[in-house]
Order: C-alpha cells, then sequence, then structure tokens
C-alpha cells in the first residue's frame, strides 16, 4: 500500500466517525425507548456508534500502522539538534 | 458504623497505594532522568494501558460528567461520544510519532519534540506555555476534588483543606520517590478500582431501585437533547474530545514511555473503548441522580453520585465510590504533577541552565513537591468548578493537538504557521470564552472560530514563508524516521531545502 493511501485512512475513518457524531437527524427519536434504561439518545445511537468506531480502530491498525524495522528501535542515535 | 467503614476501606486503600509506591521508589534510578520521568520507556501492555486509562478517568469522570447529565440528561453522551475513535487516532498520528521519534532522539516532552521540529526556541515556548497554563488548573480540580472526597467521607469531620492536604501527600509521595513508574505501577490498581467499581455501582443502583422505575421519574427534558444542546455546541465539543486527550502532557509522556509498537496498539485500542465505557457509565448515573435525588442545583450537581449513594446504599457501597473517586483523582492528579515536574526540570531549567544529568531526578523530586504545594494553594482558592475547569482545558489543548497534528504530518508546517497559528489560536479562545469580545459571526462558540483560525493560519503562513536552511534540516531528521517506519524508503531524507516541495507525507 502506498504511502498516500495510507496516510489517507485515518483522515477518511475520522471523517466518517465524526460525520457519524452529528446525528441532527435524529433528534426527533430521541423519546425512543425499548428496554427501560436506554433512549435512543443514550442507547439506541451511540452503541452502534461506538461499535462502528471500535471497527474503524480495527481498519486503522490493519491498514495504517506498519511495524517499523527492528533496526531502527534498538539503539538511539544522539541527539544533535 | 458506615463512617468507621468508610475511613478503614479508604485507609486499607491508602496504605495499598503507599506500599506500591514504595516498591516503585526502590526500582527507580536516583541519578538517571529518562528513568525518573520516563520508567526508562519500559512500560508494556497492562501497566501502560492502566496507566493510560486511569489518567483519562479523571475527577471529571465521577463529578463532573455525573452532573453535566443531571443537568442535560441522556444526550450528554453525544457530546462527549467522539472519544470513541478519537483517542486511537490521537495515539495513532501523536502518539506513535512521538514514540518513534522519543526511542531514536530521546525526546521525553512535547515542548523539546516540537522545538526540535522546527529548531524553534519559540515553538518551544509556545508548547511549554500552553502545556503549563492548561495543565496546572487541571490539576488544581484534582486537588479540590480530593478534598471534597474527604470532606464526604467523614461527613465534614474534617474539613476540606485537610483533605485536599491528605490527598496531596499521598500522591506526592509515590510521584517523588517511583517517577513514572510509581504513576504507572499505582495507576493499575487505580484503573481496576475505577472499572470495576462503577460497574458495581451501577448494577447495584439499577437493581435495587428497578430501572423502569428509576425512567419514569427521570424528568422527561433530560431524555431528549432538543432544547438541552445546540448543533454548534455539539460540533464543538465532538471536536474538542477528537483525539486531542493525546496532547494532554500527562498522557503524551505515558504513550512515549511504551515498551514496544504492539503495547502502544494495544494501548490504541484500551484506551477509547474504556473511556468510551466509563463515560457511558458516568453519564448513566448521573441522570438516575435526577431521579433520585431531585433538587440540586449548580456546582451541588457535581456531588450527585454520593448523595445518591448517601441516600440509598448500604454502607459498603458507599465506602466503595469514595475509593473509586480517590483513585479517579489520584490517577490523574499523579500523572500532572509528574508531567509539571517533567517539564519544569527539562524543559525549564535543564535546558536554560544547563542542569547536569546527576542533578536532574533530585531537580525532579523537588519540582514535584513544589508543584503540589503551589497546586494546593490553588485548590483552596477554589477557582471554579470542575467541569468547567476541565473543559476549557480540553478546548485549549485541542488547538496546540492540531498545531502538532500539522507539524508531524504535514512537512510545509514551519515555525512561523505553528507559533503565530496556537498563539492566535490561543488568545482567540480566551477572547470569545470570557465574552471580551462579541462572537464570531454566525458561531455563537468560543472554540470552534479559534479552532479554524489556528488551521487557517498555520497553513497560510507555512505556505507563504518558506524554511530556513536550519528549519529544512530538522524537518527533514523527523521525516526521514516517519519515512523509515512507514516503509518510504528514505524519501523524506532527499527533500529539498527550498520549502516549496510536493508533500508525500
Amino acid at each position: 500500500m502506498s504511502a498516500k493511501v495510507r496516510m489517507a485512512i485515518p483522515w477518511l475513518l475520522a471523517l466518517i466517525t465524526l460525520l457519524l457524531m452529528f446525528d441532527f437527524w435524529t433528534w426527533d427519536n430521541d423519546a425512543f425507548f425499548v428496554w427501560s434504561f436506554a433512549p435512543w439518545a443514550y442507547f439506541w445511537y451511540f452503541v452502534p456508534y461506538a461499535s462502528i468506531s471500535y471497527l474503524a480502530i480495527a481498519v486503522l491498525l490493519k491498514l495504517a500502522w506498519p511495524e517499523p524495522p527492528q533496526s531502527m528501535i534498538e539503539g538511539r542515535a544522539k541527539r544533535g539538534d | 458504623m458506615g463512617m468507621a467503614l468508610t475511613i478503614v476501606v479508604v485507609a486499607i486503600y491508602l496504605i495499598v497505594t503507599l506500599v506500591i509506591g514504595w516498591l516503585a521508589t526502590r526500582r527507580t534510578s536516583s541519578t538517571v532522568g529518562d528513568d525518573y520521568f520516563m520508567a526508562s520507556r519500559t512500560l508494556s501492555k497492562i501497566t501502560l494501558v492502566m496507566a493510560v486509562l486511569a489518567t483519562q478517568w479523571s475527577a471529571f469522570v465521577i463529578m463532573g460528567l455525573p452532573g453535566e447529565a443531571y443537568r442535560s440528561g441522556f444526550g450528554t453522551l453525544g457530546k462527549y461520544a467522539s472519544v470513541a475513535f478519537g483517542c486511537a487516532f490521537g495515539a495513532y498520528m501523536i502518539g506513535y510519532r512521538a514514540w518513534l521519534l522519543g526511542k531514536r532522539y530521546g525526546y521525553s516532552t512535547s515542548p523539546e519534540l516540537l522545538a526540535a521540529r522546527f529548531s524553534s526556541p519559540a515553538a518551544h515556548i509556545v508548547t511549554l506555555v500552553v502545556s503549563l497554563y492548561y495543565t496546572v488548573p487541571y490539576l488544581i480540580t484534582g486537588m479540590m476534588a480530593g478534598g471534597q472526597a474527604v470532606v464526604i467521607i467523614t461527613q465534614g469531620a474534617v474539613p476540606y483543606w485537610l483533605g485536599a492536604l491528605i490527598m496531596g501527600a499521598v500522591t506526592v509521595y509515590y510521584i517523588a520517590g517511583g517517577g513514572m513508574r510509581g504513576a504507572a505501577q499505582v495507576a493499575v490498581l487505580q484503573g481496576v478500582v475505577i472499572f470495576i467499581g462503577m460497574v458495581i455501582l451501577v448494577i447495584f443502583v439499577g437493581a435495587s431501585q428497578g430501572t423502569a422505575n428509576i425512567l419514569e421519574k427521570v424528568p422527561p427534558n433530560l431524555l431528549t437533547r432538543e432544547g438541552k444542546f445546540t448543533p454548534v455546541e455539539y460540533i464543538a465539543q465532538a471536536l474538542i474530545m477528537f483525539g486531542n486527550p493525546v496532547i494532554f502532557p500527562q498522557l503524551l509522556a505515558k504513550l512515549m514511555s511504551s515498551r514496544s509498537v504492539e503495547d502502544l496498539k494495544i494501548t490504541s485500542v484500551a484506551w477509547p473503548v474504556g473511556t468510551f465505557t466509563v463515560f457511558a457509565l458516568a453519564i448513566l448515573m448521573g441522570v438516575w441522580g435526577a431521579a433520585l435525588v431531585p433538587g440540586l442545583q449548580g456546582p451541588a450537581t457535581e456531588n450527585v453520585l454520593f448523595m445518591m449513594f448517601a441516600k440509598y446504599a448500604p454502607p459498603f457501597l458507599g465506602a466503595l465510590l469514595i475509593v473509586v473517586l480517590l483513585a479517579a483523582v489520584a490517577s490523574t492528579l499523579d500523572g500532572q504533577l509528574l508531567t509539571v515536574s517533567q517539564l519544569a526540570t527539562l524543559d525549564i531549567f535543564k535546558r536554560y541552565t544547563h542542569l547536569s544529568e546527576d542533578r536532574v531526578v533530585r531537580f525532579g523530586r523537588w519540582a514535584v513537591i513544589v508543584v503540589a504545594m503551589i497546586s494546593y494553594l490553588g485548590a483552596l482558592i477554589r477557582p471554579g468548578n470542575i467541569l468547567v475547569i476541565a473543559v476549557f482545558a480540553f478546548a485549549g489543548f485541542c488547538l496546540l493537538f492540531w498545531g502538532a497534528l500539522l507539524a508531524l504530518h504535514w512537512k510545509r508546517m514551519n515555525k512561523w504557521g505553528f507559533v503565530v497559528g496556537v498563539s492566535v489560536g490561543e488568545i482567540l479562545l480566551h477572547l470569545w470564552q470570557f465574552h471580551l469580545i462579541p462572537y464570531f459571526p454566525g458561531i455563537p462558540n468560543a472554540f470552534l472560530p479559534a479552532l479554524i483560525i489556528t488551521v487557517l493560519l498555520s497553513v497560510v503562513i507555512s505556505l507563504t514563508i518558506p524554511q530556513s536552511e536550519d528549519e529544512a534540516r530538522a524537518r527533514d531528521r523527523f521525516f526521514s524516521v516517519f519515512a523509515e517506519a512507514f516503509g518510504d524508503g528514505g524519501k523524506a531524507a532527499e527533500i529539498p531545502v527550498s520549502g516549496t516541495v510536493k508533500s508525500s507525507m
């Protein structure tokens, strides 16, 4: 995978998860209940939202976060700054 | 009986904390700064995850969030839900790159890192000032919450000033002695106590009072977001919480202390999952509190959990809640004390007075004590309520987060873009937040326009002013590390100095 595609993945996932947060179009459903502790504004929207976010994390880890070469982790160069 | 039990449970918790701190102190070097402040970068899975989570779960979670949920209802979760991906985004975009640079060049603080990125003392000063300015008030909220907790434990028999002093003294003991290792090892205990405690408390209230019964008593306006929040407020809060906790110096230092990439990846998953879950539990209990303990107003709403448990729970559960609060308070307080000490020692005294390496730890330990004393005095003044101080600190750090994000991902970003963008953004944030100037037309919010202006100024200035040779060399030093880590064959190191090249990262 090219560096540009790898760089675009976290931004794309960030955009999707942020846009999903702005569920203004569902605010009319807020008083909707199924279980007695779980209104829409708390449970029915945000549990699926969190699940999608966790899926996005899995994608981020799988596609955008490579293992660095072992050589660069071992040993520390002089700072020289 | 109830009070005696609470005091015994709290005493056991504090003694265990002191023993863990003592053990960590014995293993910590008295002459090597990197060992004291960064645990020699050896924090592994469980310790790292718990250290990050416990630092994130502050008094804000036990008092601030339930208080807001009490006033604003279930929709409060939506304002903070962006942490569910945002923490992982921050850990990847900034935490991982900072960790790589720390491994390669030995950096341990964000001012040090950003100063080296731009080869600029001005970038160092801006980052240092912003970090200290927002961490110290947040630190004071920890002392305040500790004082309030002890007053509640003893039902007023121990005064607030003594409560805050006890909390500060216990925390100072294991931080001054054990440094990062002390904070991380105690965090394992704190994290377990906070998470299991919150789950037990929710189950108990739900089962004993009946969730359907509680919900019938919740005022209807707390079930809906309409009228409680505005879309602008929602968007602003989502962006504030998205990723920016990583730039909190106490959290970034912990990520940079990771032993390996694997440990960092595991933390990047556990951090958002744990944070979102605990936020959700705190908000649920805050709304339940509105049904079970109605009538609280203003800052008193932050005590809703204590009042609810004092009224309905058996003594041992009240004691558990107090221990959860103490753990939450201390876990953030210790990280902040250490980080302010680290900034004072490494970024002020070592950088500007050439403090020798063998005196760094001794100086750092004294700095912990001095910072704790200053924070204690601040806590006696009680500058505001916990939620307001915490959320303002989040907003201020968020502007720095975007500056750092551009610095670590965009080669064209230069020192003027960073310094002017972040400084102007922070100044405007204050002017709008404290109503010293009218809101930006069409945006009735202090943070959103400040963020837009920070990013715009950073980009426009960086595109307008070319980088100096020093800056370009410093930039290439950073981006060659990223290129190596991301398998780009070191292309970044070949970029010409002019600053007009196209970015490949």
